[in-house]
C-alpha cells in the first residue's frame, strides 16, 4: 500500500493530451524521481497531485483518502507539499518570515485568540519562532535570515523554498527541480538537505533533470514520455531501460 | 533605538491629536480634522484590502456609502440613534462586501479592479435611481445628530464640532488597533503571503478565498462605519459622495501615504484632506491639478511617503 | 411593433460599434503593453473637439475632419505614451491604474477649463439627411458610424495579420520576452500602440459626437463601458472586443427600450456579473 496513488489520471489541454491514464505509487519512506523530456507531463502530474489542477479522469488516494477534487490548501493540510519550479517566494518579506508564513497549516487559527493576542497564541508563536530556528539551522539559511527573500541569490532561493515547505509540515514532499540552474557545488548540498529530511520521515518525489543527482539520490525512478509511464524501477535499472535510452537520452 | 524613536513619535502624535482643536481655533479647520479622521479610516481599512492583501479594490467609497445611507435611512425613518445605526451601517457594507466578494475575488489584478469599479458605477446608478428610497440625486437631508452621552458625568451633545472630533479620533483609534492587530498576528501573515504569492500561499495550505474574503469584507465594514459617521456628521448625503471617483481619490491617499505600511495611509488621508484646502482653488482648476499631481507621484513617489522613508533606512541598514 | 424592435436592433448596432472602436484600443493597449488606460475616454473627448473645431473653425467637411482628428490624437498618444506610460512600465498594475486615472481627471478638467463645460453640437451636415429601406429609418449620420467602423476594423485586421508590423505586435503581445529576443524594438511598438488605439478612439469620439453632443466629460462613460466588453472579450483579444462591443451596444438599446431607460448604463455590469457567475473559469480569451 503506498503513500500517494495516482489511478488511471488523465489530463488534456485543448487537443494536447498532457497526461493518459497515468499509474504511480509512491512509498511511504523513498525518494522517487520523476524524469522525462520537456513536455511530458512532469509539472502537470505535480499540478494534479497538489490540487492546482483538476484530472480530466482518474483518482488520487492519499492514505487511503480520495483528493481528487479537494482544493490546493486542502491538500496542503493533508500534508502534500510542494515547491515550485521558478522558486516563487514571499519575495518581498525576510526569510524569517517566509519560513513562518510556512507555518500556517500548524497554526489552530481562532480569530478572537489572535485579535486579543491571547498567552496561548503568544506562546505558540514563541515556539514557532523556535522551530522557524531549527529550520534556518538545517537549510544553512540563518546567516540569511533577515534579509529580503528577493535579495537572495537563485541557490539560497531554492533551498528557501524548501525551508518554507518544510515549516508546513510535509508527509510527502514535492520538489520541482531543485537542483536546475545551481552549481555543482550547491547541487551537492541542496541534494544533501533533501536525504535530511527524508531522513527525517519525509517521503519525496522529485522532478530534475540534472541526470547526476537523479541517479545517485533517488531510490526509484519514474519515466514520462507524451504523458505515458515508459519505465520505472531502480536507477540502474532504468539506466538500462531500451525505451528509455532511445526516446530521452536521445541515444 | 529605533523602537524608541518610535515610542517618542507616537507620544507626540498622540498629545498633538489630543490638542489639536485649541491649537487651529477657527471652525473651518476643526471640520477639516474631522473629515481628516474619516478619511484615515478609509484609507487605513482600505490599506488592509490593497496594501496587505494585495486585492485592487475600487468601491471602497461605494462600501462607504452604503453604510452612509444605511445609518441615515434607518434613522429618518425609524428614529434609531446614531449609536445603534453605526452597527447596522457597519454590518451592512460588511455583508453586501462578503456576498459581493465571494463572487469577484477569485478575480485577480486588473480583472477585479475593473469589476469593483463597475460594482461602485452600478451602485451609484442605483442610490441615484431608486427614488422612493433614497430621494435620488436630491439625497437625504435632516440626518439626526449622534443623541447626547454621558461619559463620567461629562455630558458630550454633539453641538459642537470639537466633541464630533474626539469622537472621530476614537473611531479611528478603536479600528487602528484592530487592523494593527489583524496584520500582526497569524491572520494578517496569511494576507501578506497572498499580496506575495497566491500559488505558494496554497502550497502551504493557506486558504487564499477565505482570506482575501475576510479582508475585503473587514475592511469595507469599517468604511461602512466611517460611512454612518459621516452621515450623522454632515447630516445630508447624497450619491456624488460615493462615486467611483471617490473610492480612487482614497486610494491615492493610501498610496501617497505608503500602503504597504501601518501608519502610511492615515499620514496620506491627513496629508490630502488638509493641503488641498489651503490651495483655494476650486472646481476644474483644482482637479486639474489634482490629476497632475497623481502623475508626478506615480512617477517619482511610487512607494508612498512612509514607504520611501521606510526603504531608505533598511538600505542603509543592509548598507552597513 | 416590429419595426420599433428591429429599430432598436439598429441604434444598438450604431451604439455598439462605437464601443468596438473605444474597445479595440483599450484592448490592444491592454495586450501590449498591459495598462488599464483610464485615459482613454478623454482621447475620445479630444477626437470629438478636434474635429468640432476642424469643422466649424475651420469649414473642414466632416468626412475629412475625421482622420485628420485621428492623426492629431494619434499623435498626442505618442506624446502620452512617451511622457506618462514609459516610465511605469513593469511596475506594479495599480501604478499604471492610477496614472491614467490622474491623466483622465487632468485631460478632463483642463478641457473643462479651456472649453467650459456646456455640451455643444457637432454639426457633421448629414444630420437631416434621413435613408429609408424595409421600412427602417436610419440618419445617415449614423450609418455612417457603422460604415466607418467596418472599415477601420478591416484596415487594422489588414494591418496586424498582413504587415511586418503588425506581425510584430502581434508577437510582443504573446509574449514579450521572445519578441524582444529575435530582435522586435519593444519600445517603438508601444508607441505604435498607443498611437493606433489613440486614433480609433478618435475616431469613435467624432462619430459619436456628431449624433449626441460634444462635451469634456463625454468620455468618461463610454470607456468604462468599454472595458466591460474589453473583459467580456478576453484581454487583449481584438475579434473577442468586437464581437462584445456589438452585444454589448444592443443590449443597451433593447434594455433601454424596454426594461428601463433609467438604468440603461447598469446592464453592461448586469452582463458581465452573469458571465462570471455562468463561467467562472474566465469568458472568451480566458483568465489572464
Amino acid at each position: 500500500m503506498g503513500l500517494l496513488e495516482l489511478k488511471k489520471v488523465s489530463k488534456r489541454f485543448g487537443g494536447l493530451t498532457a497526461l493518459s491514464e497515468f499509474d504511480l505509487e509512491i512509498h511511504k519512506g523513498e525518494i522517487l524521481g520523476l524524469i522525462g523530456p520537456n513536455g511530458s507531463g512532469k509539472t502537470t502530474t505535480f499540478n494534479i497531485i497538489t490540487g492546482f489542477l483538476e484530472p480530466d479522469s482518474g483518482n488520487l488516494i492519499f492514505e487511503n483518502k480520495n483528493i481528487t477534487k479537494l482544493k490546493p490548501h486542502s491538500i496542503a493540510e493533508l500534508g502534500i507539499i510542494r515547491t515550485f519550479q521558478l522558486a516563487n517566494l514571499f519575495f518581498e518579506l525576510s526569510v524569517f518570515n517566509n519560513i513562518m508564513i510556512g507555518f500556517h497549516n500548524s497554526a489552530k487559527l481562532s480569530i478572537i485568540g489572535e485579535l486579543l493576542n491571547t498567552p496561548t497564541c503568544r506562546k505558540r508563536e514563541k515556539e514557532l519562532n523556535r522551530k522557524a530556528i531549527e529550520i534556518l539551522k538545517l537549510t544553512g539559511l540563518e546567516p540569511h535570515k533577515d534579509k529580503l527573500a528577493r535579495n537572495l541569490s537563485a541557490g539560497w532561493r531554492k533551498t528557501l523554498a524548501i525551508a518554507i515547505a518544510l515549516a508546513a509540515g510535509p508527509k510527502l514532499l514535492l520538489l520541482d527541480e531543485p537542483a536546475c540552474t545551481l552549481s555543482p557545488s550547491r547541487v551537492d548540498s541542496v541534494m544533501n538537505l533533501i536525504l535530511k529530511v527524508r531522513d527525517s520521515g519525509v517521503t519525496i518525489m522529485m522532478i530534475e533533470h540534472n541526470m547526476r543527482s537523479i541517479m545517485d539520490y533517488c531510490d526509484r525512478i519514474v519515466v514520462l514520455n507524451f504523458g505515458k509511464k515508459i519505465a520505472e524501477g531502480p536507477p540502474d535499472q532504468v539506466k538500462q531501460n531500451k525505451d528509455v535510452i532511445r526516446t530521452y537520452l536521445g541515444l | 533605538m529605533k523602537s524608541f524613536l518610535r515610542f517618542i513619535f507616537a507620544l507626540l502624535l498622540m498629545f498633538f491629536l489630543i490638542l489639536a482643536p485649541w491649537l487651529f481655533e477657527k471652525d473651518y479647520y476643526i471640520h477639516l480634522l474631522v473629515m481628516a479622521c474619516i478619511y484615515s479610516m478609509l484609507a487605513q481599512s482600505l490599506g488592509l484590502i490593497v496594501g496587505f492583501t494585495g486585492q485592487v479594490s475600487l468601491c471602497h467609497a461605494t462600501f462607504y456609502g452604503i453604510g452612509a445611507y444605511i445609518s441615515a435611512l434607518l434613522s429618518l425613518n425609524y428614529e434609531m440613534s446614531f449609536w445603534v445605526t453605526f452597527w447596522f451601517g457597519g454590518i451592512g457594507a460588511a455583508l453586501a462586501a462578503y456576498i459581493f466578494g465571494s463572487i469577484v475575488l477569485r478575480l485577480k489584478g486588473h480583472f477585479l479592479a475593473i469589476t469593483t469599479a463597475l460594482f461602485g458605477i452600478m451602485v451609484t446608478l442605483v442610490l441615484d435611481n431608486w427614488v422612493e428610497l433614497t430621494k435620488g440625486p436630491m439625497g437625504l437631508p435632516g440626518i439626526p445628530n449622534p443623541t447626547p452621552i454621558n461619559i463620567l458625568g461629562f455630558k458630550i451633545g454633539f453641538s459642537s464640532r470639537t466633541e464630533y472630533y474626539y469622537l472621530a479620533l476614537t473611531f479611528v483609534f478603536f479600528m487602528s488597533t484592530i487592523l494593527y492587530r489583524i496584520i500582526h498576528s497569524r491572520i494578517g501573515k496569511a494576507m501578506l503571503a497572498i499580496r506575495e504569492n497566491e500559488e505558494v500561499a496554497q502550497s502551504v495550505g493557506i486558504d487564499t478565498m477565505r482570506f482575501k474574503l475576510a479582508a475585503f469584507t473587514v475592511g469595507s465594514g469599517f468604511a461602512g462605519i466611517a460611512g454612518s459617521f459621516y452621515a450623522h456628521y454632515i447630516l445630508f448625503i447624497s450619491p456624488v459622495s460615493f462615486t467611483l471617483s471617490e473610492s480612487i481619490n482614497i486610494l491615492v491617499m493610501m498610496i501617497f501615504g505608503g500602503m504597504q505600511t501601518f501608519v502610511g495611509p492615515i499620514i496620506g488621508a491627513i496629508t490630502l484632506t488638509i493641503l488641498p484646502e489651503f490651495l483655494r482653488m476650486t472646481g476644474a482648476l483644482r482637479l486639474t491639478l489634482y490629476g497632475l499631481v497623481l502623475i508626478l507621484l506615480i512617477i517619482f513617489l511610487p512607494s508612498g511617503i512612509v514607504g520611501s522613508i521606510k526603504e531608505k533606512w533598511s538600505s542603509s541598514n543592509e548598507g552597513k | 411593433m416590429i419595426a420599433v424592435f428591429f429599430q432598436q436592433g439598429l441604434n444598438g448596432l450604431v451604439l455598439g460599434s462605437t464601443y468596438v472602436l473605444i474597445a479595440l484600443g483599450l484592448t490592444m493597449i491592454f495586450g501590449i503593453l498591459e495598462v488599464i488606460n483610464f485615459a482613454h475616454g478623454e482621447i475620445y473627448m479630444i477626437g470629438a473637439f478636434l474635429t468640432l473645431f476642424l469643422t466649424s473653425i475651420f469649414g473642414i467637411p466632416f468626412l475629412f475632419a475625421i482622420p485628420i482628428a485621428m492623426i492629431g490624437s494619434g499623435l498626442f498618444g505618442l506624446l502620452i505614451q512617451r511622457v506618462v506610460f514609459r516610465p511605469i512600465i513593469g511596475k506594479p498594475m495599480i501604478n499604471g491604474m492610477l496614472i491614467s486615472f490622474g491623466l483622465s481627471v487632468f485631460l478632463m478638467n483642463l478641457s473643462t477649463l479651456l472649453f467650459k463645460a456646456d455640451p455643444r453640437s457637432l454639426d457633421s451636415g448629414f444630420a437631416h439627411l434621413n435613408i429609408r429601406f424595409l421600412g427602417l429609418q436610419i440618419t445617415f449620420e449614423r450609418l455612417l458610424v457603422i460604415i466607418i467602423a467596418i472599415l477601420l476594423v478591416s484596415i487594422l485586421y489588414l494591418f496586424i495579420q498582413h504587415t511586418k508590423v503588425g506581425r510584430a505586435m502581434r508577437a510582443v503581445a504573446e509574449d514579450r520576452e521572445a519578441a524582444q529576443a529575435v530582435g522586435i524594438n519593444i519600445d517603438r511598438i508601444h508607441l505604435l500602440t498607443f498611437g493606433i488605439g489613440c486614433a480609433l478612439a478618435s475616431a469613435a469620439g467624432s462619430l459619436a459626437g456628431a449624433i449626441f453632443f460634444v462635451s469634456p466629460i463625454m468620455g468618461w462613460a463610454p470607456v468604462i463601458k468599454s472595458f466591460v466588453v474589453v473583459i467580456l472579450g478576453g484581454f487583449g483579444n481584438v475579434m473577442g472586443a468586437i464581437l462584445a462591443g456589438l452585444i454589448l451596444g444592443i443590449v443597451e438599446s433593447f434594455g433601454g427600450g424596454y426594461i428601463s431607460y433609467a438604468y440603461k448604463d447598469a446592464y453592461a455590469f448586469v452582463i458581465l456579473l452573469l458571465a462570471f457567475l455562468l463561467k467562472p473559469e474566465g469568458l472568451l480569451g480566458g483568465n489572464r
